[in-house]
C-alpha cells in the first residue's frame, strides 16, 4: 500500500525541495495533487477531493527523520 | 480550561496512563458518508504517555477496528528488516474534556493493556506535569 506514492515522492523530492521545503505534499498514485503549509490541511484536502482512499501526505525534507520513535526497550512496547 | 489529574498507587510501575476515546476525523467521516460507507463507532482505548517517543503509535488491531485507510507512510529500519513500511492515520482523541487531533503510526504493540503510545507530537498541544513523590500526573492545554 502507498508504494506508488512513496516512489513518486522520492522521484519528485529534489524538485519539490527547491520550491516547497518544509511544506507537505499530497500524492495519490504517482501524481502530486498539491502542496500545503500544514499536514492537517493536506489530509483534509485529500479526504475532500479523493474520498476515503489511501493517499500519501509527506513532509518535504531533504532526509526523512530518524526512524526510531520509541523510548525504552522494544520488548516493552512495539514489536518492531 | 479542562485539566486532567490522575493519581496512582505506583506511578513508576504503571507510567502515566490515560483512557482515551478515539474517533475517525471529521473529514474522513464526511468522505465515508459521501461514499455511502458506514462511519465506524468511536473506540475506547488505554494509552501510555511516552515523552521518549517522538511520534504517537496506535496498535494495528484498533486501526482495523476503525476501518481506517492510511494518510501517510514511512519506511522504518528494524532489527530484522530494512525499509519496513509503516502507515500513518489521522484520528481525533478525547479524554476528560480535553481533545486533540493527531497522526498515529500503526504498529503491533506487544503490551496487552496499552493500545497506544502518546508521543511528543500530540504532547506538543498539552502541558504535562509528572509528580513522582505524589504518584500523580496532570495534563492541560
Amino acid at each position: 500500500m502507498l508504494d506508488k506514492e512513496l516512489t513518486a515522492f522520492d522521484n519528485l523530492r529534489t524538485g519539490m525541495l527547491s520550491r516547497d521545503e518544509g511544506k507537505y505534499a499530497l500524492l495519490y498514485g504517482d501524481k502530486l495533487i498539491e502542496v500545503f503549509n500544514s499536514r492537517l490541511d493536506a489530509i483534509n484536502h485529500g479526504y475532500h477531493e479523493l474520498g476515503n482512499v489511501a493517499f500519501l501526505v509527506k513532509k518535504i525534507v531533504r532526509e526523512d527523520p530518524a526512524s526510531s520513535f520509541f523510548s525504552g526497550k522494544e520488548d516493552d512496547h512495539a514489536d518492531l | 480550561m479542562p485539566i486532567f489529574n490522575a493519581h496512582t498507587t505506583d506511578l513508576q510501575a504503571t507510567g502515566p496512563v490515560i483512557d482515551l476515546r478515539l474517533t475517525i476525523s471529521t473529514a474522513a467521516a464526511e468522505a465515508m458518508r459521501r461514499g455511502g460507507e458506514k462511519v465506524p463507532a468511536p473506540v475506547d482505548i488505554r494509552a501510555l504517555i511516552d515523552t521518549g517517543a517522538s511520534r504517537s503509535i496506535l496498535k494495528d488491531e484498533i486501526i482495523e477496528k476503525l476501518g481506517l485507510l492510511p494518510v501517510g507512510a514511512l519506511r522504518m529500519d528494524t532489527t530484522a528488516l530494512t525499509g519496513l513500511p509503516c502507515y500513518e492515520y489521522l484520528l481525533e482523541g478525547s479524554f476528560h474534556g480535553l481533545t486533540f487531533t493527531g497522526v498515529f503510526i500503526g504498529a503491533p504493540l506487544r503490551n496487552q493493556e496499552i493500545q497506544a503510545l502518546i508521543g511528543r507530537d500530540i504532547l506538543s498541544h498539552f502541558v504535562l506535569t509528572y509528580s513522582g513523590p505524589d504518584n500523580s500526573f496532570s495534563l492541560y492545554c
